[in-house]
């Protein structure tokens, strides 16, 4: 339930939903997205979607975890599958429409003189995003659909004693399910990208690379979802391929890397919220990433699958890399969203309590995981206690660096707005119009002549060494960019 | 229909009934093939022509032809990414009893 | 390439022309399309694996459908099909009569296949063809693999029926507001050129519905 929760209803809407369609056209200097009534109708499908999943947590949840194996799930579970399979049908479609309002939005709506290659990463990321919720969505809805079906009147293709094959199931399942970790990442990226070069005043290295690198997250992405399934009952050759293109898909990755850290390196970095972020997001991504090896390794999989090593693993990607990077995001465009600035003090306070209970919590489970700790059981042995408390604290820990912007980010919206259109003294098209902006986007279409991340290296970051400003005047630059 | 059609309009009217027909027959092809003792084959000839009735209809009924280039990508798209979940599941049970 | 319908009436504020307007929703549906190839290839994928697996259960279990009847249907889609290009045909063309005229043939069409489908799916039910605790194949015990067939069947044949019975909607809807709306039948061509796309995406997936299930050799 934790799992259906966290993947359906936070890491796949939160960026694209949050950030994306409020950033998009501003970014592309657009007036909107192509098709706001259908934005409205995701919006809509993703309450009912979340109300139905809520609605069977509280008729008592379902305990098949958030992959729903068959037979488990069709024949034996005596839990609310029907109502939150539904509930998760129902997000989906919303996560369809926002990849299709995206796609169109990027390829019909830029602006004069925004060519591909001068917009955003962070818009290259969204549309790549974009691309697998397309393909991918619409074989989870049929598969549980089906599996709904089976469940609701007793026959389907799921089931061993009608010559059904459970292990289609998880083909299907995960034909969507790894994409969707894909989803759940690549806006991340694509705000990293836009933190690191504003808070190192330097441009991108490697535009083209990190453009294309989302492409081709996007599309091998679907190339590797037999990872899942080494140990199922898939043929051994099948999963020799699975796992060479598993391999094959860090690469990219490992590219985004690499391109982030050489532009920290050339940059002057200002330690700000969204910055300590975006730093901790590389450090933590790349263990994450890396530890997503050792699972596409068949010899090492055999060891720690279901057990807290993967659980570890992809906690350090979705929690210490999806939820760093939404935060940091959020506090970098919230004064453009909200016109109001957030306490910087407090924002770097909690970025480092989060950095350090977020280890705290799931460093450990990669020990406990290789000692043998399974995943999804009630109990453990004695011998893996410590590591259990240690990581509970740690938890805490980062319940509380969670609680705090929320207070702050919350307190914030009681001020006045005083942010100013640029408070960061940012490069990009949305720092060009007014906080908020106004509902068009912007008094005229701009018309874009520069390239991305046109920043100069400064000798002294006077604009941001104060943090935002609470008023004054303004640093940035208002109306549209010199040529 | 009026007398007093340009020729283009004419031409894209006789382009859809000509479809119509050649749809028409190969649908009788695919039923004609169907009491054709082919053994194997009998599927790779009922996909093909279904193959060549929906390149038709996508071709000229849907437009194919005048559309953008990212129409046609995104179109053969879904069908590659068909292609895409079909072969790799079939690689496991290929091995498999 | 960029068709124009021929004016920029009803273009809605946040698109520039109706140029950029076509463009999006031309792609919007393509894309939708391919969401749809997705959602139903799960089936075919499924339909696949188990052919492969139980060839002769399955040619087996293709003989009791009603060959007949899929193939007239086939030919009534086919050739709503063609109606359906002639409705869009018209709608940019001006014409309103015939716009709405070949709009109700389509729906007509659609409507007909439902029935002969509807038909066909009583007449199944009679012969206890429906899998769960009814079905009987008299002509082969067990009848486990045999079910997988029909389950297939009845789904992806239902689902499609519903894709077929809101496409009816949409071409009743769209005449209902041709007919009645004092704004020239242009104004509306986008909405019948998008709505005659998922038509005929329906109408590919019977092409291959068809001979996958009827015509089990």
């Amino acid at each position: 339930m934790h799992g259906v929760v966290m993947v359906w209803f936070f890491l796949v809407p939160s960026i694209p939903a949050v950030l994306g369609n409020f950033l998009i056209p501003l970014m592309i200097g657009a007036r909107d997205v192509a098709f706001p009534r259908l934005n409205l109708l995701s919006w809509y499908l993703f309450m009912i979607g979340g109300i139905m999943a809520v609605a069977a947590i509280v008729a008592g949840g379902v305990d098949t975890g958030w992959t729903f194996y068959t037979p488990y799930s069709t024949t034996y579970a005596n839990s609310a599958v029907v109502p939150m399979v539904a509930g998760i049908f129902i997000a989906g479609f919303s996560s369809i429409l926002t990849g299709i309002n995206f796609i169109v939005t990027v390829h019909t709506m830029r602006t004069r003189g925004m060519t591909w290659f001068r917009m955003p990463l962070f818009v290259w990321a969204m549309y790549a995003t974009s691309l697998v919720m397309v393909l991918a969505t619409p074989v989870l809805a049929i598969t549980l659909s089906l599996v709904a079906v089976e469940r609701l009147w007793g026959v389907g293709i799921f089931d061993p004693a009608l010559g059904g094959d459970p292990i289609l199931f998880q083909h299907l399942f995960w034909f969507y399910s790894h994409p969707a970790v894909y989803i759940m990442i690549l806006p991340s990226m694509g705000v990293i990208s836009e933190l690191v070069t504003c808070f190192s005043r330097n441009q991108i290295f490697g535009y083209k690379f990190i453009a294309f690198s989302s492409l081709a997250i996007a599309a091998l992405g679907f190339l590797v979802w037999g990872h899942h399934m080494f140990v199922s009952g898939q043929s051994i050759y099948a999963s020799l391929v699975f796992s060479m293109l598993s391999f094959m898909v860090a690469i990219p990755s490992g590219v985004k890397v690499f391109n982030w850290i050489v532009t920290l390196r050339n940059g002057t970095i200002s330690y700000k919220t969204p910055m300590l972020y975006a730093l901790g997001f590389v450090g933590l991504f790349t263990v994450g990433g890396l530890t997503g090896l050792f699972l596409a390794s068949l010899a090492v999989d055999i060891h720690v699958h279901d057990t807290y090593f993967v659980v570890a693993h992809f906690h350090y990607i979705m929690v210490g890399s999806a939820v760093m990077a939404y935060l940091g995001g959020i506090h970098y465009w919230w004064p453009k969203m909200t016109g109001r600035t957030y306490p910087e003090k407090w924002g770097v306070f909690s970025a480092v309590l989060l950095f350090l209970g977020f280890n705290l919590t799931f460093f450990p489970q990669f020990v406990l995981g290789y000692m043998g700790m399974v995943r999804r059981v009630a109990e453990y042995p004695p011998e893996f206690q410590v590591l259990n408390v240690l990581s509970s604290a740690g938890a805490s820990i980062l319940g509380v660096a969670y609680l705090i912007p929320l207070i702050y980010l919350t307190h914030s919206l009681l001020m006045p707005r005083t942010a100013g259109p640029n408070p960061w003294n940012a490069k990009g098209l949305e720092w060009t119009t007014a906080s908020p902006p106004p509902e068009h986007n912007f008094d005229e279409p701009p018309t874009v002549t520069e390239p991305p991340y046109n920043y100069e290296q400064e000798a002294v970051a006077v604009a941001l060494s104060a943090g935002p400003p609470e008023e004054g005047p303004d640093h940035g630059r208002t109306g549209q960019e010199n040529a | 229909m009026p007398q007093d059609m340009t020729n283009p309009n004419a031409k894209a009217l006789s382009i859809y009934r000509n479809v119509a027909a050649l749809l028409g027959l190969l649908l009788i092809a695919t039923i004609v093939a169907r009491w054709m003792p082919l053994g194997r084959l009998n599927l790779i000839v009922a996909l093909a022509i279904a193959c060549a009735k929906a390149t038709l209809v996508a071709v000229y009924f849907m437009h194919l032809r005048q559309a953008s280039r990212v129409n046609r990508v995104f179109a053969t798209v879904g069908i590659l990414w068909l292609a895409i979940l079909i072969a790799l599941t079939l690689v496991d049970y290929a091995q498999r009893g | 390439m960029t068709e124009l319908p021929c004016d920029n009436l009803n273009v809605p504020h946040h698109f520039d022309d109706a140029g950029q307007h076509y463009d999006a929703v031309s792609l919007g549906m393509w894309i939708f399309l391919a969401t749809e190839v997705m959602f139903f290839g799960g089936l075919f994928t499924a339909y696949i694996i188990y052919r492969m697996r139980n060839p002769e259960a399955f040619a087996a279990a293709g003989h009791h459908l009603y060959m007949w009847l899929g193939a007239v249907n086939t030919a009534i889609l086919l050739t709503s099909s063609w109606t359906m290009a002639l409705a869009v045909h018209a709608a940019k063309h001006d014409d309103r009569r015939a716009a709405v005229r070949k709009l109700l043939l389509t729906a007509g069409l659609g409507a007909l296949f439902l029935l002969i489908k509807a038909v066909e799916y009583y007449l199944d039910a009679h012969e206890h063809l429906v899998p769960g605790a009814t079905f009987r194949a008299s002509w082969s015990q067990p009848t486990a693999n045999v079910q997988l067939f029909f389950f297939l069947y009845f789904v992806m044949t239902g689902l499609h029926a519903v894709h077929m019975l809101v496409g009816v909607g949409v071409m009743l809807t769209l005449a209902a507001r041709a007919s009645m709306s004092r704004k020239p039948m242009r104004s509306l061509a986008n909405a019948v050129d998008m709505a005659g796309l998922y038509w005929h995406f329906v109408d590919i997936v019977w092409i291959f519905l068809f001979p996958l299930l009827y015509l089990v050799a």
